[in-house]
């Protein structure tokens, strides 16, 4: 009888154990993870000084602003990092510039399309190690870019 | 004539019989033979009618007349105008070689008039002449015409000549009567009633005053010290209105001046003005003037202070130091007895920039709310009146308080980025824009960067502004309320802001101050 007990009590542990990691993926739940998503926005090629500014990259996942990395001038790295769950997910980073005009407050403004990342993409966080993104304008191009380390 | 002794009385006894035939319906000419010196002036009877002319083989000549009293009476009259003359009445009381009225138009042939003022027994000397020379025989066939009437004088009447602080009347009774009239005091100066009230103990008085109004005239009020220094100077009515001096404070023992004057000096007038007094110890709950600026400020120590404005022109300051440990949230507020618009200022220290809270107009209260005061802080709170308008109530009654600083609620000063009061997300904060104009500024404690829904209420007619920032006090984000109501997502760090402002809306018409109108702010992390 004893040991019927103690048997019934490892499995049901077992089952409860599985039940609790299905529904953290699942409901994508705040989870104690480190950090695995580093974002680095950077400009490159930017040689009149004067037109260089502030700067941030609002970030969002699944359509919805989570983040937005340090601000700072064109060749600063603006940084952010997150912490997200396995899996694929639909991003975007959206530029903001910071307008001066108003001396009592200056306000960061959504920088005009063309300096923009023309569209969404997904990416895929793995489940060992962090998925770095770098981002940013490139100025001899005239256009935006964006690599990251993930697999080809 | 010659005033003294029995030699006098007898006289005025003979002179008294002889009027009295006279007075009835006499004329009286002048006595060319006697009357060029004061001491023989020639006796004339009230209401008697009296000629003469200015020619002087000399070219000086003056008429004394003389009239007497057995009791302090009010005298006043009138002097014909002679064509050519610039005529003028000098008064001299017994015994006195200078005059201590004049009474003198500046204006050649239109004649004087003078009183009415008090005079005193055994009765008063006026001497007639032309200011300037006359040796034209012709003026021997230009008489002028003079007359005094004499009335019984009011209970307290002020006693002339007390032109001067040297010269005040003391006041024992708690009012005094005077009159305004035409004449200038005996230097020619425009007349200036002056009293003297003794303040005997070593104690602080609290002086009240308030004088009458009289048709036509528009009185002005002084205090001067013991020192002769003037204190104050109240001329808040017009024509026909009194003026009132409210609560001053005066610490004993000393003498107090208060002088009554008109500003349309020229107009005689026969109703008497009334100047009541109230000298009473001072008690805490009442302001003590002279608090006209921070040094001098009284102290706030009754809960309840009742003050006034003694002038459109005072300013009344207050202060309170902090003298404890820790801060405290400091309250005022300040209710206008009647219609006047109040402006209220608030310094932190003698030397820091005033605040200023003046959105309510007439009639509606100022206050200040919650302001943090650090330990060993003073608090200078600055009461006036933004416009004062003839018949205003000038009185007021200022309330404050201290409270610890408690987590929940704003304190000022945090309208700068330095002085952000930290706000932390689950907590609903409580704060003031005021006045309307202000700006709270809320420093973002959270542990790190995330997106959080942001729910802010104004009170109603407040378009709510909410901005928010980075940590270098850079805009990220913001929202503006409707229906004084907003909401918003938006990406926070550690050491952003809350900036929260209101544009008046129909605010300013809401019943309630903004002073006690709150918003209210909460914040928390979304899922």
């Amino acid at each position: 009888m004893k040991n019927k007990i103690v048997i019934s009590l490892i499995f049901v542990s077992f089952f409860f154990s599985c039940q609790t990691t299905e529904d953290m993926v699942t409901d994508r739940q705040p989870v104690r993870l480190k950090e695995n998503v580093h974002i680095i926005a950077i400009d490159h090629g930017n040689t009149d000084p004067s037109k260089d500014r502030n700067i941030y990259y609002k970030i969002f996942i699944d359509r919805e602003p989570v983040a937005k990395t340090t601000s700072g001038l064109f060749f600063h790295k603006k940084r952010v990092s997150m912490k997200l769950e396995t899996g694929r997910y639909l991003f975007k980073a959206e530029r903001w510039e910071l307008d001066t005009q108003n001396k009592e407050m200056p306000e960061y403004r959504r920088s005009n399309n063309i300096w923009q990342m023309p569209e969404a993409i997904y990416i895929d966080v793995p489940d060992r190690g962090a998925l770095e993104i770098q981002l940013g304008y490139d100025h001899s191009a005239r256009s935006f870019y964006l690599k990251t380390n993930a697999p080809k | 004539m010659n005033f003294s002794g029995t030699k006098f009385l007898s006289t005025i006894t003979y002179i008294s019989l002889t009027s009295f035939f006279v007075h009835c319906g006499g004329k009286l000419s002048e006595d060319e033979s006697s009357n060029n010196k004061r001491e023989t002036a020639q006796l004339i009877e009230p209401g008697q009618l009296f000629t003469g002319t200015y020619y002087s083989e000399s070219g000086n000549d003056i008429d004394y007349v003389y009239i007497t009293v057995d009791k302090p009476k009010i005298i006043r009259g009138s002097l014909s105008g002679v064509k050519g003359i610039d005529s003028e009445i000098l008064f001299f009381n017994k015994g006195q070689s200078k005059p201590f009225k004049v009474a003198n138009d500046n204006a050649s042939s239109l004649g004087e008039t003078f009183g009415p003022f008090r005079i005193t027994s055994p009765g008063v000397v006026m001497a007639i002449r032309s200011r300037k020379s006359i040796r034209d025989k012709n003026y021997t066939d230009k008489p002028y015409e003079f007359t005094v009437t004499v009335e019984e004088a009011p209970s307290s009447i002020e006693i002339e000549p007390n032109d001067s602080i040297a010269e005040a009347m003391e006041v024992t009774d708690s009012y005094v009567r005077g009159y305004y009239n035409s004449v200038f005091t005996g230097l020619r100066k425009i007349e200036e009633d002056y009293f003297v009230l003794v303040l005997p103990e070593k104690k602080k008085y609290r002086l009240s005053a308030n004088l009458s109004g009289v048709q036509g005239i528009d009185p002005v009020l002084r205090l001067y010290s013991e020192e002769k220094e003037k204190l104050l100077k109240v001329d808040n009515g017009e024509d026909g209105h009194g003026e009132e001096i409210l609560s001053y404070g005066i610490l004993g023992p000393t003498k107090i001046y208060v002088s009554v004057s008109a500003k349309n000096n020229g107009v005689s007038n026969m109703e008497f003005y009334e100047l009541n007094f109230d000298v009473s110890e001072y008690e805490q709950k009442y302001e003590f003037e002279p608090n006209d600026s921070m040094n001098s400020a009284t102290n706030l120590v009754a809960e309840k202070i009742f003050g006034g404005f003694s002038s459109s022109t005072d300013i009344d300051y207050y202060w309170f130091y902090n003298k404890t440990t820790e801060p405290v949230a400091f309250s005022v507020e300040v209710i206008p007895a009647g219609s006047i618009d109040l402006n209220l200022r608030l310094n932190i220290g003698k030397s820091s920039d005033a605040l200023i809270f003046n959105d309510g107009g007439d009639e509606v209260p100022e206050g200040i709310t919650s302001w943090k005061l650090s330990p060993g802080e003073t608090a200078y709170v600055r009461v006036a009146a933004e416009k004062v308008k003839p018949g205003d109530a000038l009185e007021y009654t200022l309330s404050w308080e201290t409270s610890s600083l408690a987590q929940g609620f704003e304190h000022e000063p945090n309208n700068d980025k330095q002085h952000a009061n930290a706000i932390k997300p689950g907590y609903t904060w409580k704060g003031y824009l005021n006045p309307i104009s202000d700006s709270d500024y809320y420093i973002i404690r959270i542990p790190r960067q995330g997106t959080y829904n942001i729910k802010a209420e104004g009170p109603t007619g407040c378009v709510l502004s909410l901005n928010v920032t980075d940590r270098k006090g850079y805009k990220t984000d913001g929202a503006k309320s409707e229906q004084n109501k907003l909401s918003l997502d938006a990406i926070l760090e550690p050491g952003g802001l809350f900036v929260v402002s209101c544009s008046d809306g129909g605010l300013l018409d809401n019943t309630e101050p903004v002073y006690k109108a709150p918003y209210t702010i909460y914040f928390e992390q979304k899922q």
